[in-house]
């Protein structure tokens, strides 16, 4: 994973010196992560899309702020988050309701839609902080702005109600 | 959620289940968003390439010049390198080579020997013989040849000198030129002049014969060094030496060596002198009396450097006998150094010979008025064997024995042994004299402390109510509150922190 992570920092380094193929690389290490992310979360498949756009876009402007970046990853998700969360404001400040979730082809990734949608925003959110982004609970706390102990909870609730909506299903 | 919480292993195993379904899971992001984002991507990098040789560019452009500058060896290293397809380049360069040794063997000699033997010799030594020998009235030489132009070409000025002619011996007759009995004003200038305008300024004052070895200082420390790096800096060591030197100072040393400030102080006695008495000026105006009467009296501005000087005055020439023994300067200063409770308590356990030879000089002008610095020692030295008497006798005869005694050690022995055996009484009449209630015991313990280890609740609330730090650290460095910790007494340690400090 280091090397991984060295990786990005690297890449993104060459990128903010003009290098487009690193962009390319990282675009295709990080695109479905981030944009499972943001679909389980909004459940909606052309709003992820439409975000997703927007985090690589943002990341592609601002390449050479991010060369001082410690982590790649976590700054990645942390622009994932803020414009999935920012979505999620305007949709309620304008009296949109949040999407229905939309039938997957398969039951099995049905299943999973279904269990992740009875999640609490927050649990979803923490879990799936975790379990895409590969982020450690400090990550997710600095991400989110809660504290530790709140995304400890926050996990813990994730997966109990999962363990109970999948575990015996699977 | 569950009735029966789930353990560690069921909560990992719900990730890989997720894992799985989630690897089940055919949705992808729309490939219009790939497309989109690595163009713009793209785009962005091209900017980024133009705008990063659009600065190379303006670099290079700015040391335009270098590149041309490298150029030529460049080319020649490669040409050197390369003879392969020039087998007669390196026996040209050998034979350039040689021919110029064989000028410099043949012709350089002869050109040397037409100047005479005086040439022959080191140069600094035939600069020295001559000019020691030479004619005052030489004519002035002309002022662009400085200091650091003749040590540029110190073959030149050999054989210039030879012929007694003023180029070569220039920074010598212009150093000589400076009278010895000028050298201690002209050591102040020299550091702000250059080296060639004090040799310009000393070239056009009329030339004397002594401090010739000056100018052979000068010359010699350019042609022994020789380097063109080390002839700025050493042109001006050598300049500024030569300045302050006497008649027949031997300088060679201090010319090639980079100039200390011993040797530029023992270059200017006059200086030196005067900067120690500057030094000593302070001290002995009042070497014992206002300074050390404020330092024992535990005023937090003691002027060390007024007593710090003193022991470095000894070789001054201020007057010894106004001045304080060295042990008396040290006791001194050490009062001088102390925080006030200490300094008050070193100053009421000085015993009385002490006192008659360390205060005769520094600490009996302590006391006030010379009537009362009698009594003084009296008081306190007694006042030491005085708590057994007074913690035997009842709290009356404390009281009275605080009153009769009015000097702070004796009250505060009585304040202490008060503190300790939680004798309310004692405590207020020494509140009433207006004892320091942070000042500590002999044993190095303040009241507060003693009244917290022998826990005495009431004492320590009246101490605390008369100004009694609970910060206070003891001669152990305990403070108040540690202690009543350490004594794990919560009332008292309430009632610390209810004093709000």
């Amino acid at each position: 994973m280091n090397t991984t992570e060295e990786n990005d920092e690297i890449l993104i380094g060459r990128y903010a010196r003009g290098d487009a193929a690193a962009f390319d690389q990282l675009y295709r290490r990080h695109e479905l992560r981030v944009w499972r992310y943001l679909e389980r979360n909004v459940g909606d498949q052309d709003t992820s899309d439409d975000l997703l756009q927007d985090v690589w876009l943002a990341l592609a402007r601002n390449a050479v702020s991010l060369e001082s970046v410690t982590r790649f990853r976590t700054r990645l998700f942390t622009l994932a988050h803020d414009r999935m969360v920012q979505t999620r404001r305007d949709r309620a400040s304008k009296g949109i309701p949040a999407p229905s979730r939309q039938p997957k082809s398969d039951e099995s990734s049905n299943t999973l839609s279904r269990a992740l949608g009875q999640l609490g925003g927050d649990e979803r959110d923490a879990y799936l902080l975790h379990i895409e982004g590969q982020l450690s609970i400090g990550e997710i706390a600095e991400i989110t702005e809660s504290p530790i102990d709140t995304v400890e909870s926050r996990l813990w609730v994730a997966r109990a109600k999962l363990h109970e909506l999948l575990g015996e299903k699977s | 959620m569950n009735k029966v919480p789930p353990n560690a292993e069921h909560l990992t195993d719900i990730d890989q289940i997720y894992r799985r379904l989630s690897g089940q899971d055919p949705g992808r992001p729309g490939e219009w968003v790939r497309r989109r984002v690595q163009a713009y991507a793209a785009q962005q990098a091209a900017e980024r390439a133009v705008r990063s040789s659009a600065k190379t560019q303006d670099g290079l452009s700015t040391t335009g010049t270098m590149p041309a500058l490298r150029a030529a060896p460049a080319a020649a290293v490669t040409a050197i390198e390369q003879p392969a397809g020039k087998p007669w380049l390196i026996p040209a360069i050998v034979g350039g080579v040689a021919v110029v040794a064989a000028v410099g063997f043949f012709v350089v000699p002869k050109l040397m020997g037409a100047s005479g033997e005086s040439s022959k010799a080191p140069p600094v030594a035939a600069t020295q013989a001559e000019i020691s020998h030479a004619p005052i009235e030489e004519p002035p030489p002309p002022p662009q040849a400085s200091g650091p132009d003749a040590m540029e070409a110190p073959a030149s000025a050999q054989t210039s000198a030879g012929a007694g002619d003023a180029d070569g011996t220039q920074p010598a007759a212009t150093a000589n030129s400076i009278p010895p009995s000028a050298g201690a004003n002209s050591l102040t200038h020299a550091s702000e002049s250059a080296a060639s305008p004090a040799v310009m300024t000393a070239a056009q004052a009329p030339a004397h014969a002594p401090a010739s070895s000056a100018t052979g200082t000068a010359a010699r420390g350019s042609s022994a060094t020789g380097s063109a790096a080390a002839q700025s800096a050493s042109a001006q060591t050598a300049a500024a030496t030569a300045h302050s030197q006497p008649a027949t100072t031997p300088v060679t040393s201090r010319a090639g060596a980079p100039t200390e400030p011993g040797a530029a102080a023992a270059s200017a006695p006059g200086k030196t002198v005067a900067g120690s008495r500057q030094l000593v000026a302070p001290q002995s105006q009042s070497p014992m009396s206002p300074p050390v009467v404020r330092t024992a009296r535990a005023t937090k501005q003691p002027p060390v450097a007024q007593t710090t000087p003193s022991t470095s005055d000894q070789s001054g020439s201020a007057a010894p006998a106004a001045r304080s023994t060295p042990a008396a300067a040290t006791a001194t200063s050490k009062a001088a150094l102390a925080p006030d409770t200490s300094a008050a308590t070193n100053a009421s356990l000085a015993t009385p010979a002490s006192a008659a030879t360390g205060a005769s000089v520094g600490t009996a002008p302590a006391t006030p008025p010379p009537t009362a610095s009698q009594p003084a020692p009296a008081v306190s030295r007694p006042a030491s064997g005085a708590p057994a008497a007074t913690a035997a006798s009842p709290p009356a005869s404390v009281a009275a024995t605080a009153t009769a005694a009015p000097t702070p050690a004796g009250s505060s022995d009585a304040f202490w042994t008060a503190a300790k055996s939680g004798d309310m009484t004692g405590l207020q009449a020494a509140f009433d004299s207006h004892v320091d209630v942070n000042s500590l015991s002999p044993s190095g313990e303040s009241a507060l402390i003693l009244a917290i280890q022998h826990t005495h609740l009431d004492a320590v609330r009246a101490l605390l109510a008369h100004g009694a730090n609970p910060n206070t650290p003891d001669s152990r460095g305990l403070t108040a509150i540690r202690a009543a910790r350490v004594h794990n007494n919560y009332p008292i340690l309430q009632a610390l922190q209810h004093s709000g400090k």
